[in-house]
C-alpha cells in the first residue's frame, strides 16, 4: 500500500502542477486569472441553465431530474473523451521504462494509470455536477445527508465510464499494436467508436427532449438505462445504508476486477507497441537521392508541424473529430436530409414542417461552422508538444514570428480546406442564397484562424513541456483546457443567438459576428508577434 | 570567435546560474567546458546558441550580438544539445533535410555534405527510418550530422560524445580537428577530461557560475593531468567553503 501511495504522489505531482498557484510568485497568480475566470464562466452558464429547469421542475418536487440528466450527460462525456485518453495515458506515457523496472506489481502501475485517468475526468465532471447539485440544494433545500451523498457521487461518477472507455481504448491498442500502420488503425477504430456513441446518443435525443413532459417515468427509464443515477436519486431522497453500499460496490468492483485483468496483458501491449520502427529496418527500399530536397524555411517548419500532427494518432483524433464530425453530419444532412429531421422530431411536440427547417438550415449550418471551427484547436498543443526538442527549435537561425506563423499555418491548412469542401457540399445541396454562401465561406475561414491564434497564444502562455504523454499536452493541459473553454463559449454563443434568434436580425448578427473577429483576429496576430514571441523566447526547457 | 563579456544568467530572479563569465573562443580553436554538474555550463551553451534569454552582459558570435542580431549569429553556428531530443516523429533524413532548410543550404551541398557524414557514422542504412526507433546513440549522430551539414562556422556542443560507440568518438574527434584547421570555432562542454585533455587547445574551468580558470591547455594543467587539477580547484573550493 505504502508502495501505490508514493507511486501515486510521484506519478501525480506533475499533473497536479496545473493547479500549483502559489501566491508568493506573482506572475503564476496571474496566470491562474484568466483560467479560474474562465472556469467560473462555465460553471456559471451550467448553473443557469440547470436553473431554466429547476423552474419547471421545482413546482412538481421534480428538481431531482436534473441531477440525473446531468450524471448522463457527465457519463457520456467521460465515455467520449475517456476513448481516445485511456490509449494515450494507459499505453504512451513516457515513464513507462522507469516504472517497469521498478518492484512494483502489475495492477499497481496500471492502477496508477487509471487513477490518473479517474482523477482528470473527475474535476472535469465537477463542472457540470457542482452546479447542478447547487441549484438542487437551492430549490430543494435538502438535508446534510444531501452534501455527503453527493460528494460520494461526484467521486464516483467517472468511473464506470472511465472503465468502459478504457475497455474500448485497451482493445484498440491491443488490435493496432499488431500491425504495421498501427497509427492510422488507431485513428480510424477510435474516430468510428466515437461517431458511433455520437449517433447513439443522437437518437436519443427525442427521448431528452420529453424529460420535462413526463420527468417521473422518463426518470425511471434513465434509472434503468444508467442504474447508478437511480440509485444516487433514491439515496438523496430516502438514506439508506443498503443502496449506499450497492452504490460503493457497482462502481468499485468493476474496478477492482478491470485493474487486474487488463494488467495482464498490459505489458505485453506496450512491449508490442515499443517495436515501432523495427518493420522500417528492411534496409535500402527507399533511395536515398529522392528525399535531398531543399524547401524554404517556412514550407519546412511547416512540413513538420504537419508531419507532428499526422504521427500522433491522440493529437490528429482531439484536434481533428470536430472536423470528421462535420464531414460525417454534412454528409448525412445532404443526402437525407428529410429522414434525419424525422428521425430527430419523432415523439418531440413541436410543430414545425421540414419546410420551415429548411429555410433556417444555412443560418443553422453557419452556427455549426462556427462551433467546429472553434472546437478544433490544433495550435493550443502544438509548443507542448516540442516537448524537449524546443531546444533545437530555438536554435534555429529563423525568427520566432516565423516559427508561429507555421504553427498557425498548419492550423489552417488543416482545418480549412476540408471545412471549405464541406461548405461546397452543403451549398450544392441546399441551393443555399448568396448572402449565406458568403456568410458560411468567411466564418470558414476567419473562424479557425481565431482559433488558430488563441490557441497559439493560449499554449505560450501556460505550456507544459515537460508531460509524461502526448495525451497529458493534448487533453490534461492548462493551455487545451483554456482554449476548449473560450471556443466552447464562442461556438455555443453563436448557435444559441442563431436557435432563439427569430425575432432578432440574424443576417446583421452575423454581419456584427463576422467583423467583429476580423478585428479580433488582425488584434490576436499581433498580440502574437510582440507578446506571442516574448514568451516563446522566454520558455526554456 | 565566440566573444562572452560580463554573461550573467538567473533563473526566477533568485540564485545566479552563471555569474560574470567572460571568454574569448577565436578562430580555429577548440575549447573545452568543465565544471561540475550544476556549474552553469548547459545555461553558457544555451545562451550562446540564442536559447536562452539572458539579463546580464552580451554574447558575440564573429562579432555579432546574440542579444540584437540572433538569427544572423545562429546563421553562423550550430548547436548540439546534451540530449539529442530531436524530432522524434520524423525519419532521419527528414530531420537533418529540415535543418538544412533552415540554414538554406542547397540541394548539391547539403547532398554531398549529408552522404559524407551518413558514410562516416555508419547511418546511410537508416536514413528513412523514424527517429523514434534510434538508440540514444544513433540520435546522438542524427544530432551531429544536422549540425554540420550545413558547414557551421561556430560548433556548440553540450557533451557531444556521451552515448558515442567508439568509433563514432574518434571520427568526430577527427571531424572536430579537420573544422579547427579551417578556420571554425569549437566551443563544447565534457565530463571526459581526457578527451578535452588531448582534442582542445584552450579550456575552462567553471565551478557554481564563475570560471576558475582559463587558458591554454598547458597553462591549465602544467605537468600534472586535467583531472588532477580539476579535482585539486574542487578541492581548494571546498576547503574555502
Amino acid at each position: 500500500m505504502k508502495k501505490l501511495l508514493s507511486l501515486l504522489k510521484a506519478t501525480m505531482s506533475q499533473d497536479m502542477n496545473l493547479f500549483k498557484f502559489r501566491s508568493k510568485n506573482e506572475s503564476r497568480a496571474r496566470k491562474a486569472v484568466l483560467p479560474v475566470v474562465l472556469v467560473l464562466i462555465v460553471m456559471f452558464s451550467i448553473g443557469s441553465y440547470a436553473m431554466m429547469f429547476a423552474e419547471e421542475l421545482a413546482p412538481n418536487h421534480l428538481t431531482y431530474i436534473i441531477l440525473t440528466m446531468f450524471i448522463m450527460l457527465t457519463s457520456l462525456l467521460t465515455l467520449i473523451e475517456g476513448v481516445y485518453k485511456s490509449q494515450g495515458i494507459l499505453f504512451e506515457a513516457k515513464d513507462n521504462d522507469l516504472l517497469f523496472s521498478l518492484p512494483v506489481s502489475k495492477p499497481k502501475i496500471f492502477f496508477t494509470r487509471v487513477f490518473k485517468l479517474v482523477t482528470f475526468q473527475f474535476l472535469y465532471n465537477s463542472l457540470f455536477m457542482l452546479p447542478a447539485m447547487i441549484v438542487y440544494a437551492m430549490y430543494e433545500k435538502p438535508s446534510i445527508g444531501f452534501y455527503f451523498i453527493s460528494l460520494v457521487m461526484l467521486l464516483l461518477l467517472p468511473i464506470i465510464p472511465t472503465i468502459v472507455a478504457c475497455i474500448m481504448g485497451y482493445m484498440i491498442k491491443g488490435i493496432t499494436s499488431r500491425f504495421k500502420a498501427r497509427n492510422i488503425i488507431q485513428v480510424v477504430l477510435t474516430s468510428l467508436i466515437l461517431l458511433l456513441v455520437f449517433y447513439a446518443s443522437f437518437n436519443m435525443q427525442g427521448m431528452i427532449a420529453n424529460i420535462t413532459q413526463n420527468a417521473n417515468s422518463i426518470n425511471e427509464v434513465i434509472t434503468k438505462i444508467y442504474y447508478p443515477a437511480g440509485l444516487y436519486i433514491n439515496l438523496i431522497q430516502n438514506f439508506n445504508v443498503v443502496d449506499l453500499v450497492i452504490l460503493l460496490v457497482i462502481n468499485l468492483v468493476p474496478l477492482i476486477l478491470f485493474v487486474y485483468i487488463a494488467s495482464i496483458f498490459y505489458f505485453k501491449i506496450i512491449s508490442k507497441l515499443g517495436e515501432k520502427g523495427n518493420y522500417h529496418k528492411k534496409v535500402g527500399t527507399k533511395k536515398a537521392e529522392k528525399t535531398f530536397s531543399a524547401k524554404s524555411p517556412l514550407s519546412a517548419l511547416v512540413g513538420k508541424e504537419m508531419k507532428r500532427f499526422f504521427s500522433t494518432p491522440i493529437f490528429m483524433i482531439n484536434a481533428g473529430f470536430g472536423i470528421v464530425l462535420m464531414v460525417a453530419v454534412t454528409i448525412a444532412i445532404s443526402l437525407n436530409f428529410d429522414g434525419m429531421i424525422n428521425s430527430m422530431m419523432q415523439g418531440q411536440e413541436i410543430e414545425i414542417s421540414i419546410t420551415e427547417i429548411k429555410e433556417m438550415i444555412p443560418k443553422l449550418y453557419y452556427g455549426f461552422v462556427v462551433f467546429v471551427s472553434c472546437m478544433t484547436s490544433i495550435t493550443s498543443s502544438m509548443v507542448s508538444l516540442e516537448g524537449k526538442s524546443f531546444n533545437i527549435t530555438k536554435s534555429l537561425p529563423v525568427s520566432a514570428e516565423k516559427i508561429l506563423l507555421a504553427k498557425v499555418l498548419t492550423s489552417n491548412i488543416i482545418s480549412i480546406p476540408v471545412i471549405l469542401v464541406c461548405d461546397i457540399i452543403f451549398f450544392i445541396a441546399f441551393k443555399v442564397a448568396i448572402v449565406d454562401v458568403i456568410f458560411i465561406i468567411l466564418a470558414s475561414i476567419i473562424m479557425p484562424t481565431f482559433t488558430a491564434l488563441i490557441g497559439i497564444l493560449m499554449n505560450l502562455k501556460y505550456p507544459k513541456m515537460d508531460a509524461t504523454s502526448d495525451t497529458e499536452v493534448v487533453k490534461q493541459s492548462m493551455s487545451s483546457m483554456v482554449s476548449v473553454f473560450i471556443g466552447m463559449f464562442v461556438g455555443m454563443l453563436s448557435i444559441a443567438v442563431i436557435l432563439i434568434g427569430s425575432s432578432i436580425n440574424l443576417n446583421l448578427f452575423i454581419v456584427l459576428e463576422l467583423l467583429v473577429f476580423s478585428i479580433v483576429v488582425f488584434v490576436l496576430w499581433k498580440v502574437l508577434k510582440n507578446y506571442g514571441v516574448k514568451r516563446f523566447k522566454e520558455i526554456n526547457v | 570567435m565566440i566573444e562572452i563579456k560580463n554573461f550573467s544568467k538567473m533563473y526566477n530572479n533568485e540564485k545566479k546560474a552563471v555569474d560574470n563569465v567572460s571568454l574569448k573562443v577565436g578562430d580555429g580553436e577548440i575549447f573545452a567546458f568543465i565544471g561540475h554538474n550544476g556549474a552553469g555550463k548547459t545555461t553558457t551553451l544555451k545562451s550562446i546558441a540564442g536559447i536562452l534569454d539572458f539579463e546580464e552582459g552580451d554574447i558575440f558570435i564573429n562579432g555579432k550580438s546574440i542579444k540584437k542580431e540572433p538569427i544572423a549569429c545562429k546563421m553562423q553556428m550550430a548547436y548540439v544539445p546534451d540530449n539529442p531530443d530531436l524530432y522524434e516523429n520524423m525519419k532521419a533524413i527528414d530531420f537533418i533535410n529540415f535543418i538544412c532548410d533552415m540554414y538554406e543550404v542547397s540541394k548539391e551541398e547539403r547532398k554531398e555534405q549529408i552522404e559524407k557524414y551518413l558514410n562516416l557514422f555508419g547511418l546511410q542504412n537508416n536514413i528513412n527510418d523514424e527517429i523514434s526507433s534510434f538508440s540514444h546513440g544513433m540520435k546522438q549522430k542524427v544530432a551531429l550530422i544536422a549540425a554540420i551539414s550545413h558547414n557551421p562556422k561556430v560548433l556548440i556542443m553540450d557533451e557531444p560524445f556521451v552515448g558515442l560507440d567508439p568509433k563514432a568518438v574518434f571520427d568526430m574527434k577527427e571531424i572536430m580537428r579537420e573544422m579547427c584547421k579551417e578556420g571554425k570555432t569549437i566551443f563544447f562542454s565534457t565530463h571526459i577530461l581526457e578527451v578535452a585533455e588531448k582534442l582542445c587547445s584552450r579550456v575552462a574551468i567553471i565551478k557554481q557560475g564563475k570560471i576558475v580558470k582559463v587558458g591554454n591547455m598547458e597553462e591549465v594543467k602544467g605537468d600534472e593531468s586535467l583531472e588532477k587539477v580539476f579535482l585539486e580547484l574542487d578541492e581548494e573550493n571546498l576547503k574555502k567553503e
